[in-house]
């Protein structure tokens, strides 16, 4: 049935027994798991990636990427020579990182305490999605 | 320019006393809910 | 003048006390004249804060230096139209604009209450008068805009350059005003919570108020975006600081406020969770008060004033309290026990799951604000948390709303069957499949931005079909659509007004997916009569000029840009830098030439002398339709607000 050949094209495969809800619970897990998927167009040029992930030290929390300072000009030059230095791009982080600290990068590394940057939102979706099945559930059968 | 503003103010706060108690002073024309 | 202005200011917190207390009063002792008392001096109030406005304009106006104030965010130089910028944009004065706004809306709330209500919004109006009472406590001892100096400069500092703006007119008022317009909807809340004869009579006046904060607050982070993109020339919008998500965080409560007192309005059910909403929505729009005046987390747009932090944090804290205590005291009204949820597929349930997406990604966006200062306790070392977390994050949980945005609509009230669903998301379902085939021929293959567009198309088929659905059946005599669409929309204001904001959500995504995932940039050195190649577009140096605006000089870079495939349209646009020697700053002005396709962005990074610079492109596909965004959010807004005849009692 065309139905069915729609709903493979999504990836998801329709089997007849399948209640809607665990289709979309699968559809959730997609989703999630697109956060973790490596996102960025890996074409594009690597100083524009680290523009966006390293931190100007004194614009007040901005990016490389939304600073203009003169401070954060020269980090900008400083990223283009170590990339033409061969560089990649770990190795330009570790850079920064030795120079001004953790604080230079523009995320929490996974690692230690931070895991919790990432985790308590991860499970916070999924706490609240359990607890709005439950809800329904109970109203259903109550 | 100061001293008319010091009489404005004492205007000002003169009339609103006089405004948020009138209806004190007209409490025994009214009704309590 | 100055004095003047600030013995009204304590002439206004004297009357607001009284206001609040009496109202108080009043309504728990059941006294008719302690009320009519409250009702003068809260309108009192209103008068004595528009004078004191007025007196800072004065002050500005006449370049009256002896004010602190005033010397520090004007000049003489400053064009006048400015004045009213200067007025707001330093820590004293936007608080007196809060505050001004504060009281003015409160005012027409009181006044336009229908009077079914009005009687049960004693207790509303105390609150109102406690919040405006504790901003004149706060300017009165803390931050006196009227602070007068005994030195007095022959000049005023001049405003921050990057303020000169137009976009500076809008933005920071709107913002503000959106932030502050949130005690509205959340004293009326109040009021119904205490009003046990649990009436519908608060949904329509609920309804309207959090319509016009969400809209208004809306429209300020919009315009912020816009201006960011236009006059800070970085090339984005959004740049995830701390101030930005504090105005986002309530808005995105709010956005599921508006949407969960349908269901209340509707069933009766959720009013538990509609108080909890709308205090959550108050207390980050609190938080976000205290995180811009001194709070422990930097950004660019904070006022630097460290104990005035502490007094938001404790009015926080305390309106916190406040509001889980009223609802633990007013727990057994809540709890509706009639009316249930009955179904998954239920235009309840998943408004239920739009609310819990929309307040999760909230506090998502929440803990990253405030997860460096968190790490510091557990780590030795600082932390940043910027763009590239919240991205991650915050993202995915937005596309799942986008995507719930369409099948909610197509839901039914209690109950939908599993072949009703199918049947009425099936064709869209089909044509979003042949434009994802067609996305994806045409090279757009990576996972998010591909699911992200065909979310996006995917509910706009929905809502095309059920407008062509709508428009046909009222079709009968005329052959021309127009009216009937017309029609259609008149006839049922809040589901189509709905409709258009739901449209402005779209363009918005759809501008977002496309300048987030394929932007393109490039770094060249450039002469003057040179001319380069990229991305299909040329683009010629024309020359350099340099202005002189009193001590401030623009050196602006001229552009022809046009495009390889029609070399005859040509489009001249500017790019420059502005230097304010007194604020020792240079403001960066980026030259745009947009279409809906997308946007070509050309950032002066440096001149090297007149014949030579360094300039980054960017091209920025679909920018446009983030900006469109705006009017047609604001359109979807007035539709819905717009009263029915038949209502108004």
């Amino acid at each position: 049935m065309k139905l069915d050949l729609l709903l493979t094209m999504y990836g998801m495969i329709y089997v007849k027994k399948l209640k809607f809800i665990s289709l979309f619970n699968i559809f959730i897990l997609a989703i999630l798991c697109s956060c973790i998927l490596p996102v960025e167009n890996s074409e594009k040029d690597l100083y524009i990636q680290l523009e966006k992930e390293i931190m100007c030290p004194v614009c007040d929390g901005q990016t490389l990427d939304q600073s203009q300072s003169l401070i954060a000009e020269d980090m900008k030059n400083t990223i283009k020579e170590k990339i033409l230095q061969g560089y990649n791009k770990e190795e330009v982080k570790n850079y920064f990182i030795a120079r001004y600290g953790e604080s230079i990068i523009a995320y929490p590394k996974v690692e230690g305490f931070n895991i919790f940057a990432y985790l308590i939102p991860i499970l916070g979706l999924i706490f609240s999605l359990l607890i709005f099945g439950f809800y329904i559930r109970k109203q259903k059968l109550g | 320019m100061e001293f008319i503003l010091s009489i404005i103010f004492l205007f000002l706060t003169i009339s609103s006393t006089i405004i948020i108690l009138k209806p004190f002073i007209n409490r025994n024309d009214q009704d309590d809910k | 003048m100055n004095n003047f202005g600030f013995y009204i200011m304590i002439l206004g917190l004297i009357l607001s006390l009284h206001s609040s207390l009496f109202f108080f009063l009043g309504q728990i002792k059941n006294k008719k004249v302690f009320i009519i008392s409250a009702q003068k001096s809260f309108y009192l109030v209103i008068l004595m804060v528009i004078i004191s406005s007025f007196s800072l304009i004065y002050s500005f106006l006449t370049n009256d230096f002896a004010n602190v104030y005033v010397a520090n965010h004007s000049s003489l130089d400053m064009n006048r139209a400015l004045t009213l910028v200067a007025f707001y944009s330093g820590n004293e004065g936007s608080l007196l604009y809060i505050l001004l706004v504060h009281v003015i809306l409160s005012g027409i709330m009181y006044k336009f209450a229908p009077n079914n209500i009005k009687n049960k919004l004693n207790f509303s109006c105390s609150i109102l008068a406690v919040i405006t009472s504790f901003y004149l406590f706060v300017m009165i001892f803390f931050a006196n805009p009227f602070q007068i100096s005994e030195f007095i400069p022959n000049d005023g500092k001049g405003i921050n350059p990057l303020l000169r703006h137009p976009g500076m007119y809008i933005h920071p008022p709107l913002l503000m005003s959106g932030l502050a317009s949130i005690s509205i909807p959340f004293v009326l809340c109040q009021g119904s919570l205490f009003d046990n004869s649990n009436s519908n009579q608060w949904h329509t006046i609920l309804r309207v108020w959090c319509l016009f904060s969400w809209a208004v607050l809306g429209t300020g982070l919009l315009i912020g975006a816009w201006w960011a993109y236009t006059i800070l020339g970085w090339g984005g919008y959004w740049g995830w600081d701390p101030i930005e998500n504090v105005g986002l965080m309530p808005w995105l409560v709010l956005t599921a406020l508006i949407h969960s007192i349908m269901v209340e309005e509707r069933r009766g059910i959720f009013r538990l969770w509609n108080i909890i909403l709308i205090s959550l929505t108050f207390v980050l729009a609190l938080l976000g008060t205290f995180i811009n005046r001194g709070g422990p987390v930097v950004s660019v747009h904070s006022f630097a004033a460290s104990t005035l932090g502490f007094l938001f944090l404790i009015f926080m804290i305390v309106m916190t309290f406040y509001s889980v205590i009223s609802i633990i005291y007013n727990y057994k009204n809540l709890t509706n026990n009639e009316n249930k949820i009955e179904s998954y597929l239920s235009r309840e349930a998943s408004l239920l799951l739009n609310n819990i997406l929309l307040v999760v990604s909230s506090l998502i966006i929440l803990w990253g604000v405030i997860f460096p200062v968190v790490s510091i306790l557990f780590n030795d070392t600082e932390i940043s948390v910027s763009a590239p977390y919240f991205d991650k994050t915050a993202g995915p949980i937005f596309l799942f709303i986008i995507i719930l945005m369409g099948i909610g609509p197509i839901l039914s009230w209690r109950k939908t069957t599993k072949k009703a669903v199918i049947i009425r998301l099936l064709p869209s379902i089909i044509i979003t499949t042949l434009i994802g085939l067609y996305l994806y021929i045409s090279g757009i293959k990576e996972f998010f931005p591909f699911v992200s567009f065909i979310s996006i198309f995917f509910v706009m088929t929905i809502i095309i079909r059920e407008w062509i659905g709508g428009t046909k059946s009222r079709m009968s005599n005329s052959y021309n659509p127009i009216p009937s669409f017309i029609n259609m929309i008149v006839s049922n204001r809040g589901r189509n007004g709905g409709y258009v904001v739901h449209i402005a959500i779209l363009a918005l995504a759809f501008g977002v997916v496309g300048t987030k995932f394929y932007d393109e940039r490039l770094d060249v050195n450039i002469s003057v009569s040179e001319e380069i190649e990229f991305k299909g577009y040329s683009i010629l140096f024309k020359e350099t000029t340099q202005e002189f605006i009193g001590e401030n000089s623009i050196t602006k870079a001229h552009f022809e840009i046009s495009k390889v495939s029609n070399p005859n349209k040509i489009n001249n646009i500017t790019a420059m830098h502005s230097y304010y020697p007194n604020y020792n700053q240079i403001s960066v002005r980026s030259g745009i030439s947009s279409t809906p396709v997308e946007d070509l962005y050309i950032i002066p990074k440096d001149f090297i002398d007149e014949n030579n610079m360094t300039i980054r492109v960017a091209i920025n596909p679909l920018a446009w339709w983030i900006w469109l965004s705006g009017p047609i959010l604001i359109l979807g807004t007035l539709i819905t607000l717009w009263p029915n005849k038949m209502k108004r009692n």
